[in-house]
């Protein structure tokens, strides 16, 4: 793997996890999705990438904290306003203040309103008006940044992250376990299970195929997913996702996400 | 999540623990049981400012923190100056005043004063009840409580007992080894 300014290649271990041996480079103007199910270790990934937590062995080329955007990674605290969080963080970091407040007004946020009496898609709606009107953040991390949020509000966001993204040229890191979400937000796509990562899957798929296969009798016998010529799953005649010879996205997901006899394996 | 949820379930058993002590010693009331009590109130004490100032302010806290461009070292040093400001506000208010008071002290509690009111200055009153006033707050409030329901001189059993100070220090090295190597050097969440 090449060595870039936002790259790493780490091992994390716990007691009864290990995240790695972990490869990911992340692309300018390119939003990375990292899709996974729930203890996956997509957090610890995204936390390691910040500087939250230290991998065991490896290294992370990623810049610190107080250089990022952040969304779902740590929270707001409870006892200020939207406003007075504002001018905190204009304080210490260069912040637009007027793209701040016009995210207030179009978000309907009080913004003299305390965060403890905000609703919780209020509250990460108030994390993403901050990570969008910094000025000059050298990277975004959002961490299931659109759990709580209304499906209006997701569209917005959708369509200015995007923006962001591609006018900052700047990387962006994305975790969800909804695919429906990152399918719309997502260039490139990683697979995490069980703390492997998977190559990365630029769209659209050409790497992934998706084969009926039949026996002599023209029977369909089983679908197979193939990843760069390796097999990744198969999935038995009798299963209901065998519709035709072309799996989007979501279906490449729902399977892998779903148990077979290669529980543990992902493309390599 | 998990500390944080530990930390609630021990003091709160270590509440009950006291509590029921106290209570035996209020009938009893030997030697014995206020060296036990000694003991079992500094442990208490230290660990109800461990819960206080630092899982106060909890890792999602200190990641804003930092996000917002504070560095490591800054906060432990208005962490650590709540301990310092505890210190001095047992000794000075709470308990009677130093035999010999010194210099130092009165220097200490000069410079953290200064250190709040930049913070004051710099970030707003928010920030400052937020890392500084509230967590020492809360703890006076507890020596306060505990002072003037109990009669205890907090000061005068840590002076007069070799125990509790080996004790005492022992367990304030191993917090302050902890809580550093913690901040500077692993995970914070």
């Amino acid at each position: 793997m090449q060595i870039t300014e936002f790259s790493c290649n780490f091992i994390k271990k716990y007691k009864n996890f290990t995240l790695g041996p972990l490869k990911l480079s992340l692309k300018r103007g390119k939003i990375t999705a990292i899709v996974g199910p729930n203890g996956a270790g997509k957090t610890t990934l995204l936390h390691c990438l910040c500087g939250l937590r230290k991998p065991t062995t490896g290294e992370i080329h990623f810049p610190p904290l107080s250089h990022l955007a952040i969304v779902g990674i740590g929270d707001l605290p409870e006892l200020f306003s939207i406003k007075e969080i504002i001018g905190f963080f204009g304080k210490n970091r260069e912040l637009n203040k007027s793209i701040a407040f016009n995210l207030i007004k179009k978000f309907k946020i009080k913004e003299n309103q305390k965060l403890k009496t905000l609703s919780s898609g209020q509250r990460m709606l108030c994390q993403w008006i901050v990570a969008l009107s910094l000025n000059s953040p050298e990277a975004l991390v959002l961490d299931e940044p659109f759990i709580h949020i209304d499906i209006v509000h997701k569209n917005i966001l959708f369509d200015m992250l995007s923006e962001t993204i591609i006018k900052r040229n700047i990387p962006c890191i994305i975790s969800s376990h909804n695919i429906l979400e990152t399918d719309k937000t997502a260039d490139i796509i990683c697979f995490l299970k069980n703390g492997n990562l998977s190559d990365a899957i630029e769209k659209p798929c050409k790497d992934v195929f998706w084969v009926i296969e039949e026996n002599k009798e023209n029977e369909k016998t089983q679908g197979v997913i193939y990843f760069k010529d390796k097999v990744v799953k198969t999935v038995p005649k009798n299963n209901k996702n065998i519709k035709g010879e072309i799996c989007d996205l979501q279906e490449i997901t729902r399977l892998f996400f779903e148990g077979n006899e290669n529980e543990n394996e992902i493309p390599e | 999540m998990k500390t944080r949820f530990l930390n609630k379930f021990i003091i709160k058993i270590l509440l009950i623990f006291f509590l029921s002590i106290l209570f035996m010693l209020k009938t009893f009331n030997s030697e014995e049981f206020k060296q036990t009590i000694h003991i079992v109130w500094v442990a208490f004490f230290l660990i109800s400012i461990e819960y206080l100032s630092i899982n106060y302010n909890p890792p999602k806290g200190l990641t804003f923190l930092l996000n917002a461009g504070f560095k490591r070292w800054e906060i432990i040093v208005y962490l650590g100056g709540n301990y310092i400001i505890l210190s001095l506000m047992v000794m000075l208010f709470v308990s009677p005043p130093l035999s010999t008071p010194s210099i130092v002290i009165y220097l200490l509690f000069l410079s953290y004063m200064l250190l709040i009111l930049f913070l004051w200055l710099l970030y707003g009153i928010n920030i400052v009840i937020l890392l500084s006033v509230l967590p020492v707050l809360i703890n006076f409030a507890i020596i306060i409580f505990f002072k003037t329901l109990f009669h205890w001189d907090f000061y005068d059993f840590i002076e007069h007992s070799l125990l509790t100070q080996i004790t005492l220090t022992l367990i304030c090295l191993i917090f302050a080894i902890y809580f550093l190597k913690r901040f500077l050097y692993g995970d914070i969440t």
